[in-house]
């Protein structure tokens, strides 16, 4: 160990070690949160691939294991300095939860391939079992180049621990799983996510060519063939929506470390996601539903800022007062980075001194805007979210407690609206799947006319639909699909346009035509619990 | 615009490159003329007309004309155009900095809408939130004019690490939180409620006419006209206070309370120096109700919500005040005394420093009114004020303390007395008459004998209010030998004093002054003589009265005519001695 080379090596080793972990960590919560179209997602993916990449030239493989909570560089464990001890801890966490024991990479790679694994690895959080093989599988079927095993496997390898110079010479000491060199027509026949969700850019060059311009029939059979660059429509959304994600994000991190926040942004966020939800508003709320699955925390402040602008819409605000409603909602929860850490984790039910701390998140939130914004008006739209979004319709109940003349303004009766059906539209920590949305609205429905607005209430349902968009549903042919677009016909509320998900075909599907014996084709049978969704569908849907 | 619409690179260079940097300064001059210039005027029109004339000789050539905007630069395709570092240079100055990164005019554009656009970025920025350029061209909507604002270019401008989100935002219970202070009704039974009557509603719905979720044209305009109660700025920001009222009122923790007021003390500031005295006026007064009102607040809390109440303004602030104060026809000056009155006695010095600066008359005049009261209940606050360089001031607040009556405040006014300025001295003086105070007559008698003539007349007049006790000063001052050289109109002046004071005891005096004396047995002058009359007058009684009916048959013209003059005025004044 005193060698001076195995010390220049072992410090070598550590730094690209560390490097690849802050780059595979920052590329995963990025590419979860913004999708690879967005600039720091497409940017964090790049510094992922060169990081693999750097590896891969410089040892000849990239070999990363998980022994108990450990991280190993190809036969090294890794010490890292306090200050990446939480991103190495962090990295090693989503691996073991996973049951990943061992990921190997033998060849360099593109963008494409790395977005995959990273997208793969976002969707299966790894809580139910056989995440490994359902991971391993899904990259398989990419044909993608990094291989997963468990953890027993990789303790049964031999040579693993004391060869560490023999390793960084001869890296064949250890076993090279599934080494499989990647071409271009490999990356991009074999990556879903090429188009989905992302605009230009990160993926879905090389290969995808002219044939993937369009899409027929055959395609809409074959999941894969589908793939196809997003629209220019459809990637303008995600921008918006990336924007106003990284956006909330900034400011939620911003108020939590109690740093001065700078509103314009969040201004022209808001603007964006409206030009867009005057578009075409079924499309945002679909894809801000879907997109959200896996990450409430930073994508309820932006799904409450679409569905309060969407509900504005429909109820005829103009432009400028839609603006000023999205700013209304993007910030209605600013409050909660105030709400002490140990009562965000906790995870069973508050006591009522714990209650008592969260409800006072409105109050504490008005306050930080106000201390902020002063009072302009731009603040003024922004408190009314803020401040009213937990009280009730009838005035006198909800919190904070008001004064007995103070009645909720219509900006804050939307938001307590939005919220609350988005909130209640999240997993539950004893559930293990999303609840139906549907059950989200029964829920808003069940409560009478002093919670929320009866008049705003029935047209949210309007604009969402019986079967909210975004919903997953049962059908009566036995396929399930998620609710697409709601039907202007309030007639026709049942009987929403969706697209079908796999098994079969995927497409669009309109509820409400009827066969030759006058029957519907197709109806909803149920409202089923959310599933996160291949990035594909996503196409289909927005 | 598709990436395809560029202008094509070669065609740049071949080309458009010149003619783009010619349209491009031109640009930047037209929206720099717009700010020199006013609407209509000749040079103006002529850059519009100039940019307008390029920009199309551009669209024939290659379309749709995109410019970037960095740092001091706009770029055509990563070519630096034009390179101008001013900040406050509408092109590419300000369009930077109010977050604008590209501009894409596109065919179809006209003057009229070019103008339109010239007249937005070449305003002067005000620095608020609202009207950043991106705002306003968003809001504007310009048919043939495109932008994109930073916020478009995540991951450049607005950089974000989410390895450096905080743990417990990350957390997977962290939406537990909201469902259950949501859920905070039964849940389940909730949602069955909603359940059973979609269950409901799905055997029903296509045999109804299916009102069931729509909102009718009169509902949807009742919400709507929820947004239409604020009638431009003024109101809204009336609106706005109320919702912070809400606010302050449901906050029961000090240090949340101390923050606000905080944070209103700001806002009060603001509206002040905005000209929105109405609106600064609400604060105040949420302040100060808060702040004496609230039984369960702490004395420190109750110091946090009153100390902005003192106004503590700086220098410019006082400035930008003063000038709205002055502006004809002042709206701001409606509201003062109201503001004044909502503030605490504490904001005195702010408002003394005010009056030390206004100008105008009437603007004086009202601030004058509006602090009377606290010259009264705190005249300590004014005093440091009567030490001031500026003599109108300390004669302002002379005046106010004399007003007040309040005798804390004679020995602030005794020392005013020794100013260098006679106007100062005169309302100093006046102001101690005015004062309830055990010396101040003293030293109005003593004043009566003071170097400056016009002070002296001025002790002579005050001395009235004094009566009887009086009568031993004048009279002295009369008999004095010098008091025959005094100018006449300060000999009449004690003259008249004199026969206030003294009433019929000052007749003997006044009748012996009108005597002829000297070897040659002369009248006194004529002016002379027609002061004593004005003083018997003011004596009154039948003894003066006769000496006038007797003086009204004089030889002189001019002596029978103010003797008269005087006999009615005697009558005027005391009408039972007419009778």
């Amino acid at each position: 160990m005193s060698d001076p080379q195995h010390q220049i090596d072992s410090a070598a080793i550590h730094e690209r070690a560390r490097e690849w972990v802050r780059a595979f960590l920052l590329a995963y919560r990025t590419l979860r949160t913004h999708g690879r179209t967005n600039d720091v997602g497409a940017q964090a993916l790049d510094g992922f691939v060169n990081a693999c990449n750097a590896i891969v030239l410089t040892d000849g493989s990239l070999d990363i294991r998980v022994v108990e909570e450990f991280l190993y560089f190809s036969d090294t464990r890794l010490r890292p300095p306090r200050s990446d001890a939480a991103i190495v801890a962090a990295a090693t966490r989503e691996l073991a939860q996973r049951g990943i024991g061992r990921l190997s990479l033998g060849a360099v790679i593109d963008l494409n391939a790395a977005a995959t694994l990273l997208e793969t690895l976002a969707q299966d959080d790894g809580r139910s079992k056989g995440a490994l093989d359902r991971l391993s599988e899904r990259l398989q079927a990419r044909g993608n180049p990094f291989q997963l095993e468990e953890p027993s496997e990789i303790a049964s390898t031999p040579g693993e621990r004391g060869e560490r110079s023999t390793m960084l010479q001869l890296p064949v000491g250890f076993r090279l799983v599934g080494v499989k060199p990647t071409t271009p027509e490999s990356a991009s026949a074999g990556s879903p996510g090429g188009g989905a969700g992302t605009g230009a850019g990160a993926g879905g060059s090389g290969g995808a060519g002219s044939n993937d311009e369009e899409l027929d029939a055959e395609d809409a059979v074959k999941p894969r063939a589908a793939l196809r660059r997003a629209s220019p429509k459809r990637a303008r959304t995600e921008q918006a929506l990336s924007t106003a994600l990284a956006v909330s994000q900034v400011y939620l991190q911003s108020a939590f470390a109690g740093e001065r926040i700078e509103m314009r942004h969040g201004k022209r966020a808001v603007q964006s996601l409206v030009d867009r939800i005057l578009d075409d508003d079924s499309a945002v709320l679909g894809l801000a539903a879907l997109r959200s699955a896996d990450n409430y925390t930073f994508h309820h402040g932006v799904n409450v800022c679409v569905l309060s602008i969407a509900l504005g819409k429909r109820l005829g605000l103009p432009r400028e007062r839609l603006a000023e409603l999205g700013v209304a909602a993007l910030f209605h929860d600013l409050g909660k980075a105030h709400v002490p850490p140990e009562i965000l984790r906790k995870k069973g039910a508050f006591t009522p001194e714990e209650r008592a701390i969260v409800e006072r998140h409105p109050l504490t939130g008005a306050r930080e805007l106000l201390r902020m914004m002063g009072l302009t008006p731009l603040a003024h739209a922004a408190l009314l979210g803020c401040f009213e979004h937990h009280l009730w319709f009838d005035g006198a109940s909800g919190y904070p407690r008001v004064s007995s003349g103070h009645r909720p303004s219509l900006f804050g009766r939307i938001v307590a609206i939005a919220d609350c059906f988005d909130a209640l539209s999240t997993k539950r920590v004893y559930m293990k799947e999303r609840p139906p949305r549907a059950d989200a609205l029964a829920y808003l429905l069940g409560q009478g006319e002093s919670k929320f607005d009866p008049r705003l209430l029935r047209l949210f349902v309007n604009m969402v639909g019986v079967y909210p968009i975004g919903s997953e549903v049962q059908l009566a042919s036995g396929r399930t699909a998620i609710v697409k677009r709601i039907p202007e016909d309030a007639s026709l509320s049942f009987h929403p346009i969706v697209v079908t998900l796999p098994p079969g075909p995927i497409g669009e599907l309109d509820l409400s035509e009827r066969g030759v014996d006058g029957r519907y084709v197709d109806e909803i049978t149920s409202a089923l619990p959310l599933h996160t969704l291949d990035p594909m569908v996503l196409d289909f849907v927005a | 615009m598709p990436p395809s619409d560029l202008p094509h690179r070669d065609a740049l260079d071949e080309f458009a490159s010149p003619e783009l940097r010619r349209a491009v300064l031109i640009l930047a001059r037209a929206a720099k003329s717009v700010r020199l210039y006013p609407a209509g005027s000749d040079v103006r029109t002529r850059f519009v007309r100039d940019l307008m004339a390029a920009f199309e000789e551009l669209f024939e050539q290659i379309g749709p004309i995109r410019l970037t905007f960095g740092k001091g630069q706009v770029l055509v395709d990563q070519e630096v155009v034009l390179q101008h570092d001013g900040r406050d240079e509408p092109v590419p100055g300000r369009l930077y900095w109010d977050g604008v990164r590209e501009l894409c005019f596109v065919p179809g554009l006209d003057e009229a809408e070019l103008t339109e656009f010239l007249e937005l970025i070449g305003s002067p920025s005000t620095g608020s939130e609202q009207d950043d350029l991106a705002t306003l061209l968003w809001a504007r909507r310009f048919p043939h004019i495109e932008h994109v604002a930073l916020d478009a270019l995540v991951g450049t401008d607005l950089t974000f690490d989410p390895l450096s989100i905080p743990e417990e935002l990350g957390s997977p219970s962290f939406d537990q939180v909201d469902v259950q202070m949501h859920e905070s009704v039964d849940p389940q039974a909730a949602a069955a409620a909603g359940r059973a009557f979609l269950d409901d509603l799905r055997t029903t719905v296509e045999d109804s006419n299916l009102e069931v979720f729509q909102v009718s044209s009169d509902e949807r305009a009742f919400l709507l006209a929820e947004l239409h109660g604020a009638e431009g700025p003024a109101q809204a920001r009336l609106e706005l206070i109320e919702l912070v009222r809400a606010i302050v009122a449901a906050e029961t923790d000090a240090t949340g309370l101390s923050e606000l007021a905080r944070i209103l003390g700001n806002g009060l500031r603001r509206f002040i120096v905005e000209g929105d005295l109405a609106a600064a006026r609400e604060v105040a007064a949420l302040l100060r109700e808060n702040a004496e009102s609230r039984p369960d607040l702490d004395a420190p809390t109750r110091a946090a919500l009153a100390a902005p109440l003192r106004l503590p303004l700086e220098d410019r602030d006082i400035d930008t005040l003063v000038e709205l104060l002055e502006q004809p026809s002042s709206a701001a000056l409606a509201y003062v005394a109201e503001l004044i009155a909502s503030l605490t006695a504490e904001s005195t010095p702010t408002w003394c420093e005010v009056l030390g600066r206004l100008q105008t008359p009437t603007a004086r005049r009202r601030l004058l009114e509006a602090l009377a009261p606290y010259a009264s209940s705190r005249p300590e606050l004014f005093e440091p004020f009567l030490r001031d360089r500026r003599w109108y001031l300390v004669r302002n607040v002379a005046l106010l303390l004399g007003r007040s009556g309040e005798p804390r405040a004679f020995e602030a006014l005794q020392m005013v007395l020794r100013h260098p300025e006679s106007r100062v001295r005169k309302e100093a003086l006046r102001a101690i008459s005015g004062v309830d105070g055990a010396g101040a007559e003293g030293i109005v008698f003593s004043t009566l004998r003071d170097p400056d003539t016009s002070l002296r007349r001025w002790a002579a007049h005050t001395c009235v209010a004094f009566g009887g006790r009086a009568t031993p000063h004048l009279e002295a001052a009369i008999r004095a030998h010098e008091f025959a050289t005094r100018e006449m109109g300060e000999r009449a002046a004690f003259l008249e004093a004199y026969g206030r004071a003294a009433r019929d005891a000052a007749v003997p005096l006044l009748e012996s002054l009108l005597e002829p004396r000297g070897l040659f047995r002369a009248k006194p002058p004529e002016p002379l003589r027609a002061a004593l009359f004005d003083a018997l007058a003011a004596a009154g009684g039948a003894r003066a009265e006769s000496t006038l009916l007797a003086q009204s048959h004089d030889r002189s013209p001019t002596i029978r005519s103010a003797a008269r003059s005087a006999l009615a005025r005697l009558a005027r004044e005391t009408p039972e001695a007419a009778a």
